[in-house]
């Protein structure tokens, strides 16, 4: 049976908390994993003393049994992809690319030339 | 006034706490509250103000700047259940028996109670006072060792804070910044379900909303 990496989605209503598991594809979604390798927290939090409004997300990975689970072949979902991506586990699945320019050949820009 | 005497004019927690004779964890947490009002009131949010007249109607308030009798007691030392039972220690004549002795001898744990002192300098200008050395200077050096000690605390939080900080990897995002911190997931104790385990438990139940259970948080982050 495939292996996956995927989210568990824990918390309450409107109050989501995912641990980051490593279960078989088949297995319910909240069902006893076999490895709890982290958590995310996805409710973004402001620093207690930053007036800046600037946000955080909390994640708490384990990085080493995230490298190994990936190394035989567990397959991370798109979700788990993005956040193992971050610490460079995995290549992320959508890189950012700058956008085109809306008509090709009128106008040149620098970083074109 | 408080808030004053540490935002404004810069005294240390425990000159505060001395001065007014209000323990030091309220100066702290009053300190910590006007701040949290000002930012609001900068932040144009909305107030509270019929609430906060009611509550204040119905608790008790303390007038520190009347001089009447002193709000609380301040430096009083936490007594240990170790230390109420009666103990028989052996001790030879020539040997000279401390406090520090009389803690060890209730427990290697137990502190003797001039180390659990919230205040020990004001015990230090007390002595100093009886020696003869004139009462202001005897303050000014209270002063300078409060100062001194709240100095060190703040640095040493400092240093752990920046510690803990250097063990997560940040990622920033157009939105929000995520906070990546490494963990051991191999201790989470013989059946997976350790206390301080990462993660929701599995077949443990969460018991933030049963009855009867402290939900006080009893630290500040």
């Amino acid at each position: 049976m495939v292996v996956k990496i995927r989210l568990a989605r824990f918390g309450r209503t409107n109050s989501p908390f995912y641990n980051i598991v490593v279960a078989h594809a088949r297995t319910a979604r909240n069902s006893r994993p076999l490895e709890v390798i982290g958590t995310y927290d996805p409710i973004p939090k402001k620093d207690t003393y930053d007036e800046s409004g600037r946000l955080h997300k909390d994640i708490k990975l384990d990085i080493t049994r995230a490298k190994y689970w990936i190394g035989v072949g567990a397959q991370p979902t798109e979700t788990a992809t993005r956040l193992l991506s971050m610490v460079g586990i995995v290549d992320p699945k959508y890189q950012k690319k700058p956008p085109r320019p809306s008509t090709p050949g009128k106008t040149k820009t620098s970083a074109d030339a | 006034m408080i808030w004053e005497a540490v935002m404004l004019r810069g005294m240390p927690l425990k000159a505060v706490s001395a001065q007014y004779q209000v323990d030091m964890r309220r100066v702290a947490a009053v300190v910590r509250l006007m701040e949290i009002e000002k930012r609001m009131e900068r932040e144009n949010a909305p107030m509270a103000l019929p609430y906060a007249r009611a509550i204040s109607r119905l608790v008790p308030r303390a007038f520190l700047d009347a001089d009447e009798k002193p709000f609380e007691p301040i430096n009083d030392v936490h007594v240990h259940s170790f230390t109420m039972q009666q103990l028989f220690v052996p001790v030879s004549e020539s040997r000279k028996f401390t406090r520090k002795d009389a803690a060890k001898a209730f427990g290697d744990h137990i502190l003797p109670p001039d180390d659990k002192m919230r205040i020990p300098e004001l015990v230090d200008m007390e002595r100093a006072i009886l020696k003869g050395v004139p009462q202001a200077e005897a303050e000014a050096t209270f002063l300078k060792k409060t100062a001194q000690s709240e100095r060190r605390f703040a640095g040493s939080q400092k240093y752990i804070a920046a510690q803990k900080d250097a063990m997560k990897s940040k990622v920033d995002t157009e939105r929000f910044e995520f906070r990546i911190e490494d963990f051991n997931s191999e201790a989470v104790g013989k059946k997976g379900r350790a206390r301080n385990a990462v993660g929701w438990r599995y077949g443990a139940p969460f018991n933030d909303r049963q009855r009867g259970l402290y939900k006080i948080p009893t630290s500040v982050g």
